[in-house]
């Protein structure tokens, strides 16, 4: 295994002396490029009060390429499938090496904040979505209390 | 057995360096127990002193017979039966192998000249009052002289433990504070020095460190050492030959051997002979030879071979010399890979620029990379690593640089297979040793010649240019450090806030680096941008704005709308339009 570039280590630095509010970060014991993520549902939001586990995976080409980010949690959202992954620009064609682990998850919590269910990744919850936006709603608060429920 | 017993006290006399025997003694075991080959650092560190002296290596293997006929004396407290003959294998395949890195290195050694010879009487005090276990060396040779002439009892092999034990449990906190003060190393204060051969049977490192106790009874140790080597059996005694015997403390392939000091000692007396046989295997034993600063005279280690024409090296002061040292007193080389695209032959291959330390004396092996000498390396610093690169025009042992006490750097051809060529002048002709030759600042070094055309990377021969001591290290001057703050103030005109670090590093951008600024006036180290920009060249977006700017774009439009701007100066102008033009994309 190649040794981890600088950059990273400064930024798994910085993400425990400066962590951002709601989000956790921590890297694998085994892997350094490998975090587990925790982010706070947004407030105002139908995930307020959920915690959604994700991992992210810093491959080799970091920064270069993209961080892979992906929910553990099951969660009801237009641009997140049942597998977990993401529908976000900044994590595929809007990269920016510029972009850090930090920015990537506050966009992640973003997104949460405002679904986007005219470009969507789950077509049959961007079609409930759409259709009748309240019931969806509630539908993604009921997720929010059956799977995301902080651990004590 | 019992007459030797007085012999012992005599020599380690006094309590405190019998438990340093005792620390130096554990470690041994506990390398050969972990049996991988391969140094775990801090003992190594203890034990390796060996390495470029012959009195150490002595020690080494006459260190061994004691604990054999110190357990003699002590037998049947073995508690732990499969320890303890685990222990003992290891330790006699030791002094074989050990034995035979020696024969091979003198061969080597002869070859060259006196280099072994006079290594070892220049040093053999100052190599003595180096080590810890420098009481030790006494008791362990008499011991071993006796152990020598009494090789064919075998009785006692099996009981070592008792004694390991004895000297673990009394040489505890000793161990601990001689391996602190072994392991803490920065690379800075690395201990010195490292020898290493990268092509022997069982490659090891042995990295020494030196200890300035004075040793009293140095003269002693002398004695016995050469008392030993007279009665070894194979009358290659001068000093010489052992003196760099050391390297192979770990490897035990031979452990399996549970055979005792007879045969093992038999067993190395062929070895020896069969190198003594093969000159040039003992040539590609060439030693890496890395000194400290203040090795003693170091130009009588090179033994240098001057050619009788040709460059010689200038007298040079005092003054001169010491600013050819780094901080830590040391000399350095630089070789960046030289390519030259101007003809229509191959570039040669890249690699990444390789930078060594070295104090007066050292000898620096140049060969190619492989998977020994990777392990081999892997635990010194690279500023020490011998000079390696991954082509097969590169023989295994290709040759060495070596440098004087003047920071004089000089290149030597030991029969390598493709030749070396300096400036274009091959050294030596092919299976022919050179002359030492004289390097100097900006020389072109080429490793070998392309084979099948040099379109395989592995193929190409390895162009270089040499940088001697520090010359490429540019301080940064004042117009350096003002040159940045201007595009610093510069970038803040323009994008309005100051940013100091490489968004892409996330390092600080200092003087005398490589910077690119996009129209938009962000700024990154070049070395980290370059990917992005080679990427979609001539088009750019910047990662920071995404802003998307035309590298290619002309320069003269920036006159047209010259009168927008009121900024008095024309580099600022040239920016701010463009940003203007970009801002409107």
């Amino acid at each position: 295994m190649s040794s981890l570039p600088k950059r990273i280590i400064k930024e798994t630095e910085r993400l425990v002396s400066d962590p951002v509010p709601g989000i956790t970060a921590e890297p694998h014991d085994d892997n350094l490029r490998y975090f587990e993520v925790t982010i706070e549902g947004p407030q105002q939001s139908p995930y307020e009060n959920g915690v959604f586990d994700l991992e992210l995976f810093l491959p080799d080409d970091y920064p270069m390429e993209a961080p892979k980010v992906r929910f553990l949690t099951k969660i009801y959202h237009p641009n997140i499938d049942r597998l977990g992954r993401i529908c976000l620009d900044v994590l595929k064609t809007n990269w920016s090496p510029a972009l850090q682990i930090r920015t990537v998850l506050l966009s992640i919590q973003a997104l949460l904040a405002s679904p986007n269910p005219n470009d969507p990744l789950a077509n049959d919850v961007a079609e409930d979505w759409i259709k009748d936006e309240s019931s969806a709603i509630d539908k993604a608060k009921q997720w929010t209390q059956l799977y995301a429920q902080p651990k004590k | 057995m019992f007459s030797q017993r007085p012999f012992l006290p005599t020599g380690a006399a006094i309590p405190v360096p019998s438990s340093n025997s005792g620390s130096n003694n554990n470690s041994t075991i506990n390398l050969s127990g972990s049996n991988s080959g391969n140094t775990s650092n801090s003992n190594n560190n203890n034990n390796s002193h060996n390495s470029g002296s012959g009195n150490h290596t002595n020690y080494f293997t006459s260190h061994q017979h004691s604990v054999n006929s110190n357990s003699n004396t002590n037998t049947n407290t073995v508690t732990n039966s499969n320890s303890s003959s685990t222990t003992t294998t290891n330790t006699t395949t030791t002094s074989t192998t050990t034995r035979r890195r020696g024969s091979s290195l003198n061969m080597l050694l002869n070859t060259f000249g006196i280099r072994q010879t006079s290594h070892g009487n220049n040093n053999s005090n100052s190599d003595l009052t180096r080590t810890s276990a420098n009481s030790n060396d006494n008791s362990s040779n008499t011991n071993n002289s006796n152990s020598n002439s009494n090789n064919n009892n075998n009785n006692n092999n099996n009981n070592n433990t008792s004694r390991n034990e004895n000297d673990s449990s009394r040489s505890n906190l000793l161990n601990s504070a001689s391996l602190s003060a072994a392991t803490t190393g920065n690379n800075d204060f690395y201990q010195l020095p490292i020898s290493l051969s990268l092509t022997g049977p069982n490659e090891n490192i042995n990295i020494s460190y030196t200890e300035n106790s004075n040793n009293d009874n140095s003269n002693n140790a002398n004695a016995n050492i050469l008392g030993v080597f007279s009665t070894s059996p194979l009358g290659i005694s001068n000093s010489g030959i052992n003196n760099s015997t050391s390297s192979n403390i770990n490897n035990n392939n031979n452990s399996n051997s549970a055979n005792f000091s007879t045969s093992n000692l038999n067993h190395h007396d062929s070895s020896i002979n069969d190198i003594n046989l093969d000159s040039s295997n003992a040539l590609r034993n060439l030693r890496h030879y890395i000194y400290a600063a203040d090795q003693q005279n170091p130009d009588a280690l090179l033994d240098l071979d001057l050619p009788r024409t040709g460059r010689s090296p200038e007298e040079v002061d005092a003054e001169s010399i010491k600013q050819r040292k780094d901080k830590n007193g040391l000399f350095s080389i630089r070789l960046t890979p030289f390519i030259d695209n101007s003809t229509s032959s191959n570039p040669g291959l890249f690699f990444d620029p390789v930078i060594r330390t070295a104090g007066p004396g050292s000898q620096l092996v140049i060969g190619r990379y492989t998977e020994r000498v990777r392990e081999a390396i892997s635990k010194i610093p690279e500023q020490y690593h011998p000079v390696v690169f991954k082509s097969k025009v590169v023989s295994r042992t290709h040759g060495c640089f070596k440098v004087d006490s003047q920071g004089n750097w000089y290149i030597k051809d030991v029969k390598s297979s493709s030749g070396t060529f300096l400036n274009h002048q091959r050294l030596a002709p092919a299976a022919t040793l050179s002359k030492d030759t004289l390097l100097q600042d900006g020389d072109i070094l080429q490793l070998g010649m392309d084979f099948r055309g040099g379109t395989e990377e592995i193929y190409r021969c390895v162009k270089m240019r040499v940088e001697l001591n520090k010359s490429w290290k540019r301080r940064a001057n004042a117009f350096n450090k003002e040159a940045l703050q201007r595009i610093r103030n510069l970038q803040k005109l323009t994008v309005g806030l100051e940013e100091e670090d490489c968004s892409i590093c996330l390092s600080a951008i200092k003087p005398c680096q490589a910077i690119f600024i996009s129209p938009c006036s962000h700024s990154w180290h070049f070395h980290c941008i370059r990917r992005l920009v080679m990427m979609s060249y001539p088009q750019f977006v910047c990662p920071n704005c995404r802003s998307s700017c035309d590298l290619e774009a002309s320069l003269e439009s920036s006159s047209e709308s010259e009168s927008d701007d009121d900024d008095g100066d024309e580099d600022d102008d040239i920016d701010m339009d463009d940003e203007d033009a970009e801002g409107t994309e």
